[in-house]
């Protein structure tokens, strides 16, 4: 298999306000990321999911250490990896068209070419009878299926989500669930999500990193080898989901608690 | 009315739907009675009120004249709205209403035409802002109308002064506005068109400027405010024309009622001038 991402050694420390003590967020973390899967980052609250997430896709820079991109060093976001905003981050002012079609106005896209690829990809995510509607008019799944098209315009290699299902219900996140895993098939990307539910790793992802508390570093990946869609009965998910368990307990038990929490 | 077929629970078997029938009218209006205090049922009514306090202020106004009894030291509402046709009717009245309105125009504009950029450019860069930002809160808190001298002696007597007096009043409302709203500008924006590979340029117009812009004409319409406030101010020493000059010629003629007159015209202007800006604004906002 191939490694489409590389983090080697990846440290990040940094400080919360000017003359504030350094805090070490990450230390000595090493990630391979391989073409084509769908990789969770899991563990506790404040261990640096969102900081890892932020490193590998450029937004942020490491203090120590690598992160590269099919060999190539990250030094800032680009289209080839785009990030799904924890809260979607779509632009009130333009339409679910207008929103979609942004990643390729800014990449020139002439505006025919444009139009015809977002309306393809706003039926792709089911949404042809809002194509005008703003965001604000929208349901939390609506938004996120626009925040996900609006992504694959752009024919993204990389797709990364921060807790991409936290704000919706629980039968919509269920939708979406299944839904990602439909894009994911039909694109073939390669997709990190961030996540703190369980239920949602051992659901989608073909391996679950266990992350340790702060410095955060990747304590365990667990692999999952059942066939979607799963069972989260089966005793091969009970075992996963021990596995994780497992790993995420050991985890916090033998960080060294240097900071008060 | 046809009778229910079921009995209120609290009250187990009532004796016949005639009894029942009373206690529910008597108990519905109190409980409206409750929950609303008053809606307006007629589209006139929105309007009585107003109108009303309007009419007693009007007949207070008056009643004081009378009483008072001195036609330039304080006319009533009658002798004003006489002084109002009249001076309407010699054209004078147009002439003044339009050299002031230009004179706003071109002040409010020009004021937009620097501060808009100004403050996106120190909104954008923080370092910017932060080396002109003593400069800018020492000549923010000078009124107005303390330019005065200067714009006299720069700009003589004409147009020039009162422009120049509107720039100042509507300038520092603007800047500040623009600078808290390219500031406030939520991060998440500009993370997603970075994503996307946007250009700096593309960030500013596509970006920036639009997830700013409900914030900005906030800054705008008090400006406009601000703005009108001081045209009045600026007319007074610096012009031969316009509303603030026929307040001032009307009083060297002790013609109060023509004062009178004048401010109330300011005052209409002032109103119908914030009531296009809302109506804009609402236009414009309504998708944010």
């Amino acid at each position: 298999m191939k490694v489409k991402i590389e983090a080697s050694g990846v440290g990040k420390r940094f400080r919360r306000r000017l003359g504030a003590e350094e805090v070490e967020a990450m230390a000595g973390l090493e990630l391979n990321v391989y073409q084509g899967e769908l990789l969770c980052l899991l563990g506790p609250n404040g261990c640096g999911k969102t900081t890892l997430l932020n490193l590998l896709a450029g937004f942020d820079t490491p203090t120590a250490g690598s992160i590269s991109l099919d060999g190539c060093p990250v030094r800032m976001p680009g289209p080839e990896a785009v990030m799904i905003q924890q809260e979607y981050g779509l632009f009130p002012w333009r339409t679910v068209r207008g929103n979609v079609e942004l990643g390729l106005e800014l990449a020139r896209v002439p505006a025919a070419r444009r139009r015809r690829l977002a309306l393809e990809l706003i039926a792709l995510v089911g949404l042809n009878e809002a194509v005008d509607r703003y965001p604000r008019e929208l349901s939390g799944g609506m938004q996120q299926r626009v925040a996900l098209a609006r992504a694959l315009a752009v024919e993204p290699q990389v797709l990364f989500m921060d807790e991409p299902f936290g704000a919706l219900d629980a039968m919509t996140r269920h939708k979406m669930q299944a839904e990602l895993i439909r894009l994911w098939r039909e694109k073939e990307m390669t997709i990190i999500f961030v996540t703190h539910d369980f239920n949602e790793a051992l659901l989608l992802a073909d391996r679950v990193a266990v992350m340790t508390p702060r410095p955060g570093r990747i304590k365990e990946i667990i692999t999952i080898n059942q066939p979607r869609p799963r069972n989260l009965l089966s005793p091969e998910a009970a075992q996963a989901r021990e596995a994780i368990h497992r790993a995420l307990v050991e985890g916090i038990m033998t960080s060294n608690p240097k900071e008060p929490a | 009315m046809s009778a229910k077929p079921q009995a209120p629970p609290e009250k187990p078997a009532p004796a016949s739907a005639a009894e029942r029938t009373p206690a529910r009218c008597l108990s519905k209006p109190s409980s409206r009675r409750r929950r609303v205090t008053w809606v307006p049922c007629l589209p006139g009514e929105r309007l009585f009120f107003p109108l009303l306090a309007l009419g007693a202020f009007l007949l207070l106004w008056q009643a004081a004249a009378a009483w008072y009894g001195s036609d330039y030291l304080l006319p009533g509402p009658a002798a004003v709205l006489l002084a109002l046709l009249e001076v309407a009717r010699s054209g004078m009245l147009l002439e003044h209403v339009a050299v002031s309105l230009y004179r706003f125009g071109v002040g409010y504009l020009l004021a937009a035409l620097v501060a808009l950029p100004l403050g996106l450019v120190f909104g954008w860069y923080s370092r910017l802002h932060q080396a002109f930002d003593p400069l800018i809160q020492v000549l923010r808190p000078i009124s107005p109308v303390a330019w005065f001298p200067l714009a006299v002696l720069w700009f003589k007597i004409g147009d020039l002064p009162a422009i120049f007096i509107i720039f100042i009043a509507s300038f520092f409302p603007m800047l500040l506005a623009t600078i808290a709203a390219v500031r406030g500008v939520d991060r998440v924006y500009i993370r997603v068109a970075r994503n996307f590979g946007s250009s700096e340029w593309d960030l500013l117009h596509k970006v920036v400027i639009p997830a700013a812009f409900p914030y900005i004409t906030v800054g705008l319409h008090i400006a406009l405010g601000v703005g009108w406030i001081h045209l009045v101010a600026g007319e007074m020493l610096g012009a031969q024309s316009g509303l603030g000059y026929f307040i001032i010629d009307a009083r060297n003629f002790l013609r109060t009622d023509q004062v009178i007159a004048g401010m109330l015209l300011v005052g209409l202007l002032g109103l119908s001038l914030d009531r296009l800006m809302s109506w804009t604004e609402r236009r414009v906002r309504s998708r944010w």
